[in-house]
């Protein structure tokens, strides 16, 4: 980036290339929460377990129509295209514009959204869609059958989500309203993968327009339209003046800011230059909280925390090592001092909220004096206890998590050090096996554990290479088609057991999601996934 | 003429420099572990899924033919397509351009306009309080880290008294000099105490120079002296240090545009490393070495301009 000429410029040129390097080499970053370390690009479920409050501001206070809401990230999305989602920004983004068939509600009971219903054959093999009538997209163009149907062929051959729809054979347009999904199995309960937020539904063939150029400026159903992007400053959206559910939504206007620096967006919010932000910093809350003027919302959606143990390490092949890893990790320490307080010690790695989470499955107690002897016995059975956690750097939850366990491991005699990596150095060396142990995270887009269930053998049993990833596909494949409700359950219950007994994943916390905003923002609604929904956000009088 | 001269053996200087830097960066940037298409898919992609984005995008050829290929692009005035933004990679850095040299600018006249005076202050009487108070001054602004003092100014500056925004760019000209003050501000912080330092040595330096005593003993006012003689003279070299140190303030841009949520080359450049944009990191990377050479020969040319002694050459 830089140089200078002349007798005193060389020391410029190499200070400033100095600069540029140490920028690369530390993959110097925005960072932010994101799909990361082996996660889903969304966000758990609101629900099950225990649940605050999931409106913002005093909520019961009313809205009034109009104004407009500006809202930061910590980045903007990468792409604008619901096809092709694959991080927690976009998804932000694109839900506001788009929508699927049907939609989980911010409990996470699902609900038909554009369809009015859907009808299985005897044999679950065919479903026939009816679709909701008056439904607009943002063009003034009604949402036809036609649309529906490409719109569900085009997520099948997505490289992002295709591995969901698998099962699905064929997306028929039989009449004005009706839409006929074919099968190559039964599928239990297709409304749960329809349910996936980029299942969207678009204008037939992108509306004459290149899969790129449509993303450019999309047009979808949802209560927002786009209305212009100023690349690294802010995304605008308009309201959807054709938007089907009578009255809404209420704002005229919705701006995405980008503020990738967590003070820079908590100092903004008090400022009053924003009204919603996403994720402050944890260590932060309290003080928000204290506010008058501010609200704090803690979305019981939640994420699953887990570290990761690379399976191909000889190190992590001798069970007791994992037990003992598992043993020594002080889950309520985590909890306390990385979330303060909000979240809880994971047992199940699906987490609550999402469908058939085992809540038998508890969060093992530290217990450092077994774990000591475990690795005792390890060691003399030849094994080295020296490892490497990998983690997304420039985090304050994060590395207070990795510092934790690392402290906890040391205790239990294992000899540990810490590797930060940003974001795309994470996402390769996860898949390469080139680590020991790694911090990641995990979420899910849809309520149905079908998601992460299909994921987990996909990426080789979460890239901890365990060798139940075989056993999981099986048990998945047999859950998907499952004749009844109750199989269903079993198979997800012997999916949870497989991964709680070897041992790979290990399951730290789970972590709700937050935002903050000003007090008299209302009706600002997160679900299932992590988007928030502002079809109902307003500002009280 | 002969500056005109000056200017293109000055350019074309440059090209080697230039180059030497694309080279460099290109492979910093492919040597850092990290996958711009399992960036752009996200984990659940399937190896298949990447293997063909790596196609789509060239990477699967080798880093030499992938520089060839950069560069052959470069000469046909093309610097690639943003792998994240799917759009012309010199276009986004255009686009983005304008905030980053209101920041540079903006931060270089703030610069001056403490720096002179503070130097000027200090170097009036050697070793007085105020001297010494200025030189205190420097030093701990030297020592403090930009993006706490940015952070220190939109708490206590913009949040509690709302003089100045917190963030943004503004609009018109009035409108950014307004938004970007605090963060030139914290820019200048870095560079001011530097160029304090020169001037002040510089001012004492030639104030003890035979050509002073001689203008005082033909009884020219004090005020004239300082002003005519010794500032001229002392301020040469500190153009110097001003011109070097915008190199500097360029690195600074990368992490103050973050901090107060600018939108410029520097948080542009922050998204490319992120992502593995290698288009975008190179096209940034190559504007902004072409700003500072040309900051670089316009210090030059200033300093000539004010002290016949500099040739140009």
């Amino acid at each position: 980036m830089k140089m200078g000429l002349g007798r005193f410029r060389f020391g410029a040129v190499a200070a400033v290339l100095a600069l540029v390097a140490a920028i690369v080499v530390a993959g110097c970053g925005g960072g932010g929460t994101s799909s990361g370390g082996g996660g889903a690009t969304g966000a758990g479920a609101n629900g099950a377990g225990s649940s605050e409050t999931v409106s913002g501001g005093e909520g019961e206070a009313q809205a009034k129509p109009g104004g407009t809401l500006t809202l930061a990230d910590f980045d903007e999305p990468i792409s604008l295209n619901p096809f092709m989602v694959a991080d927690i920004l976009s998804s932000h983004a694109v839900t506001q514009m788009f929508e699927p068939l049907f939609k989980a509600d911010v409990e996470g009971k699902l609900e038909p959204w554009l369809a009015e219903s859907m009808k299985a054959s005897p044999d679950r093999k065919t479903f026939t869609v009816t679709l909701r009538k008056g439904v607009k997209f943002s063009n003034g163009k009604p949402m036809t059958s036609a649309d529906v149907a490409f719109s569900l062929e085009t997520i099948r051959k997505s490289p992002v989500w295709g591995i969901m729809f698998e099962l699905v054979e064929s997306v028929k347009a039989t009449g004005p309203d009706t839409v006929v999904i074919k099968t190559s199995k039964p599928a239990a309960k297709l409304e749960g993968q329809l349910s996936l937020p980029f299942a969207a539904i678009v204008p037939k063939n992108f509306g004459g327009e290149s899969e790129e150029e449509f993303a450019a400026h999309p047009i979808g159903t949802g209560p927002f339209a786009y209305a212009s992007w100023k690349r690294g400053e802010s995304l605008t959206f308009d309201k959807n003046k054709y938007y089907w559910k009578p009255g809404l939504p209420l704002l005229e206007k919705v701006v995405f800011e980008m503020v990738p620096d967590v003070n820079s967006r908590d100092s903004q919010l008090r400022a009053g230059e924003l009204d919603v932000v996403a994720s402050p910093d944890w260590s932060q809350l309290p003080a928000m909280e204290a506010e008058p003027n501010l609200h704090v919302g803690i979305y019981k959606a939640s994420i699953l925390d887990s570290l990761g143990l690379n399976m191909k390490e000889p190190l992590f092949q001798n069970d007791k090592v994992r037990e003992a890893i598992n043993l020594a990790i002080d889950r309520e320490g985590i909890v306390k001092a990385a979330l303060f307080g909000h979240g809880e010690t994971a047992g199940s790695w699906l987490m609550p909220g999402l469908e058939f989470h085992d809540e038998t499955i508890k969060a093992p107690a530290q217990d450092v004096a077994k774990a000591k002897k475990l690795l005792a016995e390890a060691v003399k059975e030849g094994v080295e206890p020296t490892l490497q956690i990998s983690l997304l750097k420039g985090q304050t939850f994060t590395t207070t998590v990795a510092q934790i366990i690392q402290s906890n491991l040391v205790e239990a005699g294992f000899s540990v050090s810490l590797r930060p990596l940003d974001e795309s150095a994470m996402n390769s060396v996860l898949p390469a096996g080139k680590y020991d142990a790694a911090l990641g995270l995990l979420a899910s887009n849809i309520v149905d554990p079908s998601e992460l269930a299909s994921f987990y053998p996909a990426t080789e049993a979460l890239y901890t290479f365990g060798s139940n990833a075989t056993k999981v596909a099986k048990l998945e494949a047999e859950a998907v088609s499952a004749p009844s409700e109750k199989i269903r359950g079993q198979r997800y219950a012997e999916i949870q057991e497989a991964v709680e007994e070897e041992k790979a994943l290990v399951t730290l916390d789970y972590r709700p999601f937050v935002w903050a905003m000003q007090g008299n923002v209302t009706g600002f609604q997160v679900g299932v996934t992590s988007d928030p929904w502002l079809g109902e956000t307003g500002f009280t009088e | 003429m002969v500056y005109a001269r000056f200017l293109v053996r000055r350019l074309l200087q440059a090209i080697p420099v230039v180059f030497g830097v694309t080279i460099v960066v290109f492979l910093l940037i492919h040597l850092v572990p990290g996958d711009p298409a399992r960036t752009a898919l996200g984990t659940h992609a399937t190896p298949q899924a990447v293997a063909q984005l790596h196609h789509l995008w060239g990477l699967d050829k080798s880093l030499p033919e992938q520089y060839w290929l950069f560069l052959k692009r470069l000469l046909g005035g093309d610097l690639g397509t943003s792998l994240r933004f799917q759009q012309p990679a010199g276009h986004l850095v255009l686009e983005r351009m304008p905030v980053t040299l209101w920041l540079l600018c903006y931060a270089t006249v703030l610069t001056c306009l403490i720096a002179v005076p503070a130097a000027l202050l200090a170097a009036s009487r050697q070793g007085a309080l105020r001297d010494r108070i200025v030189r205190l001054l420097s030093v701990t602004a030297l020592g403090i880290p930009g993006f706490w003092l940015g952070l220190m100014l939109i708490e206590y500056i913009a949040v509690e008294t709302g003089i100045f925004p917190s963030s943004g760019y503004g609009s018109g000209f009035l409108g950014h000099l307004e938004s970007l003050f605090l963060p030139s501000l914290t820019i200048a912080a870095g560079i001011v105490p530097l160029v304090v330092r020169s001037l002040r040595a510089e001012t004492l330096k030639v104030a003890d120079a035979d050509f002073v005593t001689t203008a005082r003993a033909k009884g020219l006012t004090e005020r004239r002296i300082r002003l005519r003689h010794v500032l001229r003279n002392a301020l040469a070299p500190s153009i110097t240090v001003l011109a070097v140190n915008v190199s500097f303030l360029v690195g600074g841009t990368l992490v103050i545009e973050q901090v107060f949520s600018l939108g410029g080359v520097g948080s542009l450049m922050l998204q490319g490393i992120d992502a593995r944009d290698f288009p975008i990191v190179q096209a940034v990377t190559l504007i902004l070495a072409l700003v500072v050479v040309g900051v670089n020969i316009f210090g030059d040319l200033v300093q000539a301009l004010i002290d016949p002694r500099v040739e140009v050459r």
